[in-house]
């Protein structure tokens, strides 16, 4: 019985993915960002992340796979004044219901490029931050709507060469509002 | 007053709204179809819509070739293999050349390169292992490339030691 448990815990230590949130704390400084992670190709990084208050951090992807089902924190989170988050070339999947894959809001900004969002609640949204650039990308097969900003008008965001298909709610919408 | 719309008929340029036409998603294949995707070289750049960019467009050449070089290794942080390119550019027709991993206090932990060699690009890779073979804990290790007597520089590279379970009784 021993054995078997024991072969359990090492067949699932070795299958399991990496957890994103634990390579962005050890994170360093790159690029002129406080944080920068460059991930690897075609490999599955468990979970999500909040990313740090005030820290600008950037996520090269070159075409790894993020599955947020699988983490403490099934999304990724950019919060508050001076926080950025600029990512290019992840696949992102999974995201859990009730809540956005990539959630910026309260004056945080970032650049997307790049992105393949798949089976997602919300793909992103976009809660009167300060700066969006989302270019490049594809978003699909939401449940809920593919792109979502609610906002007053103040903050930017800029929308191009992306494709939105098949978002249960919508690709887009916008709710215009006093943050 | 806050009202909801869609935009109409999308906020910006470029985009479309088309089915991707994935290769195989349900085995996690998010690369496009060649073939049928609307997405093959629609983004502002020439290349793909997604995370694959896409094989058609050659890589830019490096802006110079004549210099030393060395990249930052990839991925990192890494728990597996990492995959470490330089350069070499000599008016030699060989120069020796060295490429080290030092821990935080100095001490040399493996040499993965100290031959002779001749202008080119040139990869390495560290399995975190040290010259003896064993797994290094983890942390901060930096990585130094020395070309003959006049060139040297170092990045730092995270590794973090894979979580494997002991054998009862090892």
């Amino acid at each position: 019985m021993f054995k078997v448990i024991f072969f359990l815990c090492l067949f699932s230590t070795l299958a399991s993915g990496l957890s994103l949130d634990s390579l962005y704390q050890l994170a360093q400084p790159g690029e002129g960002y406080d944080k920068l992670l460059v991930l690897d190709s075609f490999q599955v990084y468990e979970g999500g992340f909040s990313s740090d208050n005030g820290k600008k951090s950037c996520i090269h992807g070159q075409g790894a796979i993020i599955d947020l089902s699988n983490g403490a924190i099934q999304k990724i989170s950019v919060q508050g004044i001076g926080t950025v988050l600029d990512i290019d070339r992840c696949v992102i999947i999974n995201g859990s219901a009730g809540s956005s894959a990539l959630d910026y809001s309260d004056s945080a900004s970032g650049k997307l490029n790049h992105l393949t969002m798949v089976d997602n609640y919300d793909g992103i949204r976009f809660w009167c931050g300060e700066s969006l650039t989302l270019k490049n990308s594809i978003v699909v097969n939401t449940a809920h709507y593919g792109v979502m900003t609610i906002d007053s008008s103040m903050s930017f965001f800029s929308i191009s060469y992306n494709d939105c298909w098949n978002n249960q709610y919508g690709n887009y919408i916008c709710w215009f509002s006093s943050c | 007053m806050p009202y909801w719309g869609e935009f109409s008929p999308s906020p910006g340029t470029g985009n479309i709204s088309k089915d991707p036409m994935f290769i195989d998603a349900a085995n996690k294949d998010y690369r496009l179809d060649s073939l049928l995707s609307q997405c093959v070289n629609r983004a502002d750049d020439g290349y793909n819509m997604g995370a694959y960019l896409g094989l058609w467009k050659q890589p830019e050449e490096p802006e110079s070739v004549s210099q030393n070089l060395l990249c930052q290794n990839i991925p990192n942080p890494f728990n597996n293999n990492t995959r470490i390119e330089y350069q070499i550019f000599s008016r030699k027709a060989t120069e020796n050349v060295s490429l080290r991993v030092y821990n935080t206090r100095g001490q040399l932990v493996r040499t993965l390169v100290s031959e002779p060699k001749t202008n080119g690009q040139y990869i390495a890779y560290w399995n975190g292992r040290s010259e003896a073979g064993i797994g290094v804990s983890s942390g901060v290790y930096f990585c130094r490339l020395q070309v003959g007597r006049s060139y040297s520089k170092a990045i730092k590279m995270i590794w973090l030691r894979p979580h494997v379970e002991e054998q009862p009784g090892n």
